[in-house]
């Protein structure tokens, strides 16, 4: 019956559809923050690029069947997990060319992205400026936290994750993601004290 | 675990100030990603996209090729047990002229009746013979 198949394909055609705008729709509302908190666990613009990447495309090939509300902690779950891996290769590349004899003083190349730190040549009314260095000082202050408290952080904060949600997507209970919280929101006030007053 | 002694009311009003002007500041910071990264970032979610489409079309054209294929074989099998019953179906007129044929084939096994046939002067002789043997039959039958 071709009118019967052809109703068949136009419907999995429609569901594909709307499917994929939802998929859209949902990366579109997380890819630049999901950036962020990537690029400030591996403070490298690149790498944390390939991670949302790899974070976006593992989403799509196994879990967009599933409904939209499952997406975030899921996707933020495997971006943590993308993140580890990359940390763990560069600890082991890191001990690897450090046992190296003919090594440069190119070992914080990763650390710091020099073009990433040159200030920008934009001029800058004062009060952008302001903002900008205490924008500066909190990246500085995330990127100095210990791994669990920063993710918990950005993801309380910048994502708004709840502590549920959280939880899931670091892998890890409840109990503990409100201690890592609350030691990062100290950790951050200590640090910060002269910027917010 | 008792809380902190410095945990109080301004402790928690200080704290709500500090998340709230820190989530702003990072809202900030990513309202400023260059276009670089936005560009990459866009790349890499229509990369996602297209991945699951595909997906979910091959997974719909193996649902959608299933029942074809078994509707297929279902044909198939259904031919294949109707067939000897079609040749049945319609051979009452097939099925005097399939006995004429396997006579037939008797007749044209059969090699005396051949050498008959093929030999006409012995043909006659027989015919001749047999008139004779009715005519002397019937002769004394009449005598007696």
């Amino acid at each position: 019956m071709p009118s019967a198949s052809h109703g068949d394909v136009e419907l999995s055609d429609s569901t594909t559809n709307s499917q994929s705008r939802a998929l859209n729709q949902f990366l579109v509302g997380v890819e630049l923050k999901a950036f962020k908190i990537a690029q400030a666990a591996l403070r490298h613009e690149d790498d944390a690029l390939d991670a949302v990447q790899d974070a976006m495309l593992q989403l799509a090939r196994a879990y967009s069947d599933r409904p939209a509300e499952e997406w975030k902690p899921l996707f933020y779950r495997i971006l943590e997990n993308r993140i580890r891996d990359m940390q763990r290769r560069r600890t082991v590349r890191g001990r690897v060319i450090s046992w190296l004899p003919f090594r440069g003083n190119d070992e914080d190349d990763e650390e710091q992205d020099p073009i990433a730190l040159a200030p920008s040549l934009d001029p800058q009314p004062p009060r952008r400026l302001e903002i900008s260095e205490t924008m500066e000082a909190l990246e500085k202050a995330i990127e100095a936290l210990p791994r669990r408290q920063q993710q918990v952080f950005m993801l309380r904060t910048l994502e708004g994750l709840d502590v549920a949600e959280t939880a899931t997507a670091m892998g890890c209970s409840e109990g503990s993601v409100k201690t890592h919280y609350f030691r990062a929101l100290q950790s951050l006030r200590a640090q910060l004290g002269d910027f917010w007053t | 675990m008792s809380p902190p002694a410095h945990v109080g009311p301004t402790m928690n009003a200080d704290t709500l100030e500090f998340e709230k002007r820190t989530r702003e500041l990072l809202e900030d910071s990513v309202q400023r990603v260059d276009g670089r990264i936005r560009s990459r970032l866009n790349q890499a979610r229509h990369g996602a996209i297209e991945e699951a489409t595909r997906r979910r079309r091959s997974v719909w054209q193996r649902f959608t090729l299933m029942p074809a294929a078994g509707a297929v074989a279902a044909t198939l099998l259904v031919a294949f047990f109707l067939w000897p019953h079609s040749h049945s179906g319609d051979s009452l007129t097939t099925e005097s002229s399939g006995r004429a044929g396997v006579e037939d084939l008797d007749l044209l096994a059969d090699s005396d009746a051949l050498d008959l046939v093929s030999d006409e002067t012995d043909t006659g002789q027989f015919y001749e013979w047999a008139v004779d043997q009715a005519d002397s039959n019937e002769a004394s039958s009449t005598g007696a």
